[in-house]
């Protein structure tokens, strides 16, 4: 049997991911759970034209109500959601999107990696809302420096306060002209631009950024299609002692020991759902499942065309590319809007507009695509969302998944501040567009369902105040010592910027603390 | 290229395999005095088919006849051929939609009845141009995200998004692109055990 591991994860995603690679470098022995299989790129999947699929592309009705991103293609590496079901109240739609195999979502996120900010951090002391993090910009940042290499993140530097400068691969590329006269329509409004900060590589995932390097260690052990259901407190000491989990596969039940400590990286809500689960694990301050939030994403908030492009007309380097707007607004203390805190917005130039957005059918609908073909020019915005004491999440003692694990009932609702912040990016992208010289062919400010943006956060926060918050600085339970849960459950504020490069880095930085702290004997 | 050019080719391509195949069986006589050993290749490799390859499947009936009739003409005149291209009609398009609505939610489902029984009742099929095009009138209005209220308007909306997506999503469409992928192709992930 193999037990020779000192502190088990639950999780090889971003957060369960960078914590075995860190804790294994430091020559920590873990073993690793996961509830899901692996996916073998060669062999699981073949290119395949969409006319050769079942459903013509459509995929089975109803397979995913709420997973908008999955597509007939890749519908079997989602999470099947009859097995794994969660319920909401029937006018609080809640889409959380899950993967459930090794790595997690990192075999399929979009990639963007931008830093946070004390704008974030100490968002408190600039407009009085909400809390601070227990930890400021500076005690991550030497963190981020290590993670962007290893995630091999390219942008630019920009000296912009609201999303921290990193360590990238420059990127030097060049901008198509209608790209060109976007930027100079944002300066004209003093709206701030750059280049996507992305991470880069044919993958750029746990799978192959994170967990080979910690085998290669030999400290690590990966076991595949463990479900955990349960961390078992000792009696005694209350420290976590065993952990029970399922074989996915058979459903067999099996209880282990838990070393000396815990890392739960499960993803935001599945982490909740387990503390939960296990006799409500460090929740003396009863904010555990508390201040859920994510980013409320409007897709599309503007789709515009580039008119010299039309019919087919345009010139060399006039489409392509896109770009980024970091959050412009609410920089200033002194700022009076309707709403606190900001957006930040995607754009792209290229591609042809969805035919739904042409009022039009038969032959002038193909005639107007064909003039149309490659000539749009599209935004999102993804906007902060507050974290709200009412926002949570609590175990639906009704519905268990097919393992007979207790589900999660959800209540997430966006309020006005969402609301306000959203009307006004619509108005500024269209401002931006039409400065730009491009047509406005559609604009709305209607977000997406709470959970579709996939950056689930919260639930289990940080805070120095053991009476308000569930973790410590160091993504430690408050009442819990051996255990640390390390993934966007323990953010406190989330800002508008994509949240997956702040896991890794708070993934990392928990893990050197437990390593130390184990060499202290203080666990 | 129509589906029974396509079948030709299918049929006639194996030809040069065939004669490889002969080739092997008269090697395999003159060698008949000894056996082969095994090899460590026989894992086979077989070319496949996809079963939309074979061409138009059965009708699910689904729809009613004459439910069926107003899907067909609405379909036509949503995506009519163009420009050398197929109309959904001749991408097979309703009877497509005539499948996918048998195995749809339920809410799909009343919402393409209500729609198509609107149509019948209209005597859609055999209106003039005129007629068709005011009552198609709520396609013209500007999009929203909301959409409209009215049942028939969002049948409408609903029904112009899969005629569109099913038809350039078809072998049909693909095949008369001079790039032959414009429904697009990608990694089609199998079921992980
Ligand atoms: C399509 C898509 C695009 C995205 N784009 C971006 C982007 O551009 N930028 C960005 O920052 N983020 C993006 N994200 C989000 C990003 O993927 C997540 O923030 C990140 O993966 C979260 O890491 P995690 O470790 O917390 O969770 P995950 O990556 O989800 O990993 C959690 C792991 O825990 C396992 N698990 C769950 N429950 C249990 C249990 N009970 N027992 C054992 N194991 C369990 C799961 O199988 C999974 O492997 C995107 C996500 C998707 C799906």
């Amino acid at each position: 049997m193999k037990t020779d591991y000192e502190v088990l994860i639950v999780g090889s995603g971003a957060a369960g991911g960078m914590a075995a690679y860190t804790l294994t470098k430091l020559g920590v022995k873990c073993l690793m759970l996961d509830a899901g299989p692996v996916i073998d790129f060669e062999r699981h999947r073949t290119l395949k034209p969409v006319y050769d699929l079942p459903y013509r592309g459509f995929g089975r009705p109803g397979r995913f109500p709420h997973v908008t991103q999955a597509s007939e293609f890749d519908a079997n590496i989602w999470l099947d959601e009859k097995q794994n079901p969660y319920t909401y109240a029937p006018d609080e739609p809640y889409y959380w999107v899950r993967i459930r195999s090794l790595g997690g979502k990192t075999t399929r996120w979009g990639r963007a990696s931008w830093r946070l900010s004390d704008y974030e951090f100490k968002c408190k002391d600039h407009d009085g809302h909400g809390e601070n993090w227990p930890i400021a910009y500076k005690d991550l940042a030497p963190f981020y420096d290590r993670v962007e290499p290893i995630f091999r993140v390219s942008g630019r530097k920009e000296g912009f306060a609201q999303i921290p400068d990193g360590v990238f691969l420059p990127d030097e590329s060049t901008d198509s002209t209608s790209v060109q006269r976007f930027l100079a329509s944002c300066k004209k409004l003093n709206v701030p631009t750059t280049k996507q900060r992305r991470s880069t590589g044919t993958l750029a995932s746990s799978v192959n950024l994170l967990l080979p390097d910690a085998l290669a260690t030999g400290n690590l052990t990966i076991v595949p299609n463990a479900i955990v259901r349960e961390i078992v407190p000792d009696r005694k000491t209350g420290l976590a002692s065993k952990v029970r989990f399922i074989d996915r596969v058979s459903k067999r039940e099996y209880e282990i020991p838990a070393g000396r400590a815990v890392v739960v990286g499960a993803s935001a809500l599945e982490s909740v759902r387990l503390l939960l689960n296990s006799g409500e694990m460090g929740n003396s301050s009863g904010t555990l499942g508390r201040y859920l939030f994510d980013q409320f994403y409007v897709k599309n908030v503007v789709t515009a065309v580039v008119p010299e492009a039309k019919g087919g007309q345009a010139a060399r380097g006039l489409m392509g590319g896109g770009g980024y707007i970091p959050r412009f607004r609410n920089l200033a203390k002194n700022e009076k809007r309707k709403f606190i805190r900001g957006y930040a917005y995607d754009f792209g130039s290229g591609g042809t507009p969805s035919p739904r957005l042409i009022s039009a059918y038969g032959e002038p609908l193909l005639k107007q695509l064909n003039e149309l073909t490659g000539t749009a020019f599209g935004m999102t915005t993804m906007g902060e969302v507050l974290p709200r004491y009412e926002n949570r999440c609590v175990i639906n003692k009704e519905v268990q998944d097919a393992w007979g694990v207790p589900a999660l009932h959800i209540s997430h609702v966006y309020t006005d501040n969402e609301f306000e912040m959203a009307k006004d990016s619509m108005e500024v992208a269209e401002s931006l567009c039409k400065g730009a010289g491009f047509e406005v062919l559609s604009k709305h400010w209607e977000m997406v369902p709470p959970g579709e943006s996939i950056h689930e956060l919260g639930g289990c926060r940080m805070g120095s105040d053991p009476k308000k918050s569930v973790l410590n600085g160091y993504n430690q339970l408050h009442d819990v010592k051996n255990v640390y849960v390390t993934d966007g459950s323990s953010f406190v504020s989330g800002g508008a910027q994509n949240p997956t490069l702040t896991i890794l880095a708070l993934s990392m930085r928990a893990a050197e603390n437990i390593a130390e702290r184990m060499k202290r004997k203080e666990i | 290229m129509k589906r029974r050019d396509w079948l030709r080719n299918a049929i006639t391509a194996p030809v040069g395999a065939a004669a490889v195949a002969a080739a092997g069986a008269a090697a395999q006589q003159q060698a008949v005095a000894q056996t082969p050993p095994p090899t460590n290749s026989d894992t086979p490799k077989l070319t496949l088919t996809s079963i939309d390859a074979l061409g138009a499947p059965n009708r699910e009936r689904f729809f009613a006849a004459a439910e069926f009739q107003a899907l067909e003409t609405l379909a036509k005149v949503l995506v009519p051929a163009y420009n050398g291209r197929p109309g959904a009609v001749e991408a097979g398009v309703p009877e497509f939609l005539d499948f996918l609505l048998s195995q749809s939610p339920a809410d799909r489902q009343e919402l393409y009845r209500e729609g198509l029984s609107q149509l019948v009742a209209a005597g859609f099929s055999t209106l003039d141009a005129a007629g068709q095009k005011k009552f198609l009138a709520p396609l013209e209005e500007p999009w929203t995200f909301a959409g409209p209220k009215d049942p028939l308007a969002r049948f409408l909306r609903a029904a112009k998004d899969d005629v569109v997506q099913a038809t350039f999503n078809s072998r049909d469409w693909a095949a008369s692109s001079k790039t032959r992928n414009s429904g697009g192709t990608s990694y089609y992930y199998f079921t992980i055990e």
